[in-house]
C-alpha cells in the first residue's frame, strides 16, 4: 500500500549514511565530526529502539550505548557501503538483549496495561464498533504486537512500523529477503488474527 | 489459483511486498473470490490499525542526548586508562606459567592426566590376574575343576556333593544361565566369576529371579564367541557350607 512512501524513507537512509560515510572515518580525529554522526543517526536509532522497546529511557539507553559501540570501533572498522545496514543491526541486537534482560519487569507492566486498555474497552465504549481512542488501541495493539514471537515481531517492527523494505530488512537482518516475507506472512496472520479473537469490534465482518 | 495459496499471498500484499509476477493472478482470484476479499479486508483494516500504533508520536531528542553520550564516552575513557594502569602493575609474574601463554595448556595437560588416572584405576578394579587366581584357587585344593567343551552344554554337575545341582541350562551365543535347586543344602550360590584376559568378569549377575520349582537362575552376559571362553574360570562359592567349584574351560577340548 505504502510501498513508494517507504521507498522514499530508504532512500533518504541510505543517503544520508553515505554522507556520514566519510565523516566516520576521521571521526577517531574529531569529537566534533562524531558529534555530527550522532546527530544525523540519533533519531532513526532511537526509533528503532523504541519500537522494540517501547519505552522511551530504554530506547535512550540503548541508542547511546550503539553510538559509544561505534565510537569505540571507528579505527577497528572500515565501514562499507553497509554501514548503515550495520548500525541498524547493532540496534536491533542490542534491543534485543536489552528486551531479554529485562523481560520479565517488561512482561509484567505490558500485561498489566493489556487488562486496564481492555477494562477501559468495556468501561468507556458503550458502542465499541464507532471510536476507540487512540491512545487506547495502541495499548491493544502493543499488548499484541508483543504477543508475537520474537522474529516475527522484529521483522514486523521494522517492515510495518519503522517502513523499511523488505529488502532492507533482510540486510538489516542478514537473512534473505524469502525469511523476511515468511516472517511478515506469519506476523501479520497471527495479527489479524488475534485481533479477531479478542477485539473482534476492530475489524468489522474480520 | 487456490483459496490456500491466495491465502499466502494476501498478507504479503496487503504491506505492498508480493513479487510482482504474483500479484497479478492474486488480483485475478480476488475478482472472482469473495471470501479471499473480506480476508484481504480485514488484514487491510489490521495494517492500518498498525499504521495508527506506528504513528504515536515521539519525544524530540535535545542537546542533552549528546552530552550524555560525550559524559559515557569520557567514563569509559577513563576506566580504560585506569584499568590499563592496573593491568600493567598486576604484570609481575606470580608463578612461572602466570605471565606466558601456557596457562591453558598447563590445564589440559593436567585434566587429560587426571582422566588418564581415573580410567587407569577404574579398570584396574575389574582385572583379576587370571592364571595367578586360577593357580591359587588349585593349590588350595578346596575345589573341584574339570575342563569342559563349551559347545557340549547342558553339562553333567560338577559339584563336591552329588545332590548339588548346578547345570549350565544354555550358553553361547546366549546368556548363560545357571540354575540350581534353592533347597541345595539351604545354600545359595553367592558368587559367580569369569575370569579371562578378554573376557572381563562381571561382579554383578544381570538377573537373578526365582522360578518356579524352587530354581534360583542367575544370567550373564553374553558370550559372543566361543573361543574367547578358552582359559575362562567359573567360580562358583557357597557360603554354608564352604564349596568352590570351577570350571575351566581349556583350550585341548576346545
Amino acid at each position: 500500500m505504502d510501498g513508494w512512501s517507504e521507498l522514499n524513507i530508504s532512500v533518504k537512509v541510505c543517503s544520508v549514511c553515505k554522507e556520514d560515510k566519510s565523516e566516520a572515518k576521521t571521526a577517531s580525529q574529531n569529537i566534533e565530526t562524531f558529534e555530527r554522526f550522532v546527530n544525523a543517526h540519533k533519531e532513526r536509532i532511537y526509533s528503532i529502539a523504541y519500537q522494540i522497546l517501547r519505552n522511551h529511557e530504554d530506547a535512550i539507553d540503548v541508542s547511546q550505548e550503539v553510538f559509544i559501540k561505534v565510537y569505540k570501533s571507528l579505527g577497528r572498522y572500515n565501514l562499507s557501503e553497509n554501514a548503515c545496514f550495520w548500525l541498524y543491526r547493532m540496534t536491533v541486537n542490542a534491543s534485543i538483549d536489552y528486551r531479554r534482560k529485562s523481560a520479565r519487569f517488561q512482561h509484567n507492566l505490558i500485561d498489566n496495561e493489556a487488562e486496564v486498555a481492555q477494562e477501559k474497552l468495556i468501561f468507556f465504549a458503550p458502542n465499541p464498533g464507532d471510536v476507540i481512542e487512540k491512545e487506547e488501541l495502541r495499548s491493544i495493539i502493543r499488548s499484541l504486537v508483543d504477543k508475537l514471537p520474537e522474529s516475527q515481531r522484529i521483522v514486523l517492527t521494522l517492515r510495518d512500523l519503522e517502513g523499511f523494505s523488505s529488502e532492507e530488512v533482510a540486510k538489516i537482518l542478514k537473512c534473505t529477503q524469502t525469511t523476511v516475507r515468511w516472517h511478515l506472512y506469519k506476523g501479520r496472520r497471527k495479527l489479524k488474527e488475534m485481533i479477531v479473537k479478542k477485539y473482534p469490534e476492530l475489524i468489522p465482518g474480520g | 489459483m487456490r483459496c490456500k495459496k491466495a491465502g499466502k499471498f494476501l498478507a504479503l500484499f496487503v504491506g505492498g511486498d508480493l513479487p510482482t509476477e504474483n500479484v497479478r493472478t492474486l488480483e485475478e482470484h480476488l475478482e472472482n473470490c469473495p471470501n479471499c476479499a473480506r480476508e484481504l479486508e480485514s488484514l487491510r483494516r489490521t495494517q492500518e490499525i498498525l499504521k495508527t500504533f506506528a504513528s504515536e508520536s515521539k519525544p524530540t531528542l535535545g542537546a542533552n542526548y549528546w552530552l550524555e553520550i560525550l559524559q559515557r564516552i569520557e567514563a569509559l575513557d577513563e576506566r580504560e586508562q585506569w584499568q590499563n594502569g592496573k593491568r600493567a602493575k598486576r604484570q609481575l609474574p606470580l608463578c612461572p606459567f602466570a605471565s606466558l601463554h601456557l596457562r591453558p595448556v598447563v590445564a589440559l595437560c593436567s585434566a587429560c592426566l587426571v582422566f588418564i588416572l581415573a580410567i587407569f584405576i577404574f579398570f584396574s578394579r575389574f582385572q583379576v590376574p587370571q592364571s595367578e587366581n586360577f593357580r591359587s584357587l588349585r593349590d588350595s585344593g578346596n575345589f573341584r575343576w574339570s575342563a569342559v567343551k563349551p559347545g557340549a552344554f547342558p553339562r553333567e554337575i560338577l559339584t563336591r556333593k552329588k545332590e548339588a545341582q548346578i547345570a549350565i541350562s544354555s550358553i553361547v551365543p546366549a546368556h548363560i544361565a545357571v540354575s540350581l535347586p534353592i533347597n541345595f543344602g539351604g545354600e545359595l550360590v553367592t558368587k559367580l566369576q569369569f575370569s579371562h584376559p578378554d573376557f572381563r568378569p562381571h561382579p554383578r549377575p544381570l538377573s537373578y529371579e526365582e522360578r518356579g520349582g524352587g530354581e534360583v537362575e542367575t544370567k550373564y552376559p553374553l558370550v559372543e564367541d566361543v573361543s574367547k571362553l578358552n582359559g575362562t574360570v567359573m567360580v562358583f562359592k557357597t557360603e554354608n557350607p564352604k564349596i568352590d567349584i570351577v570350571w575351566i574351560f581349556s583350550e585341548e577340548n576346545l
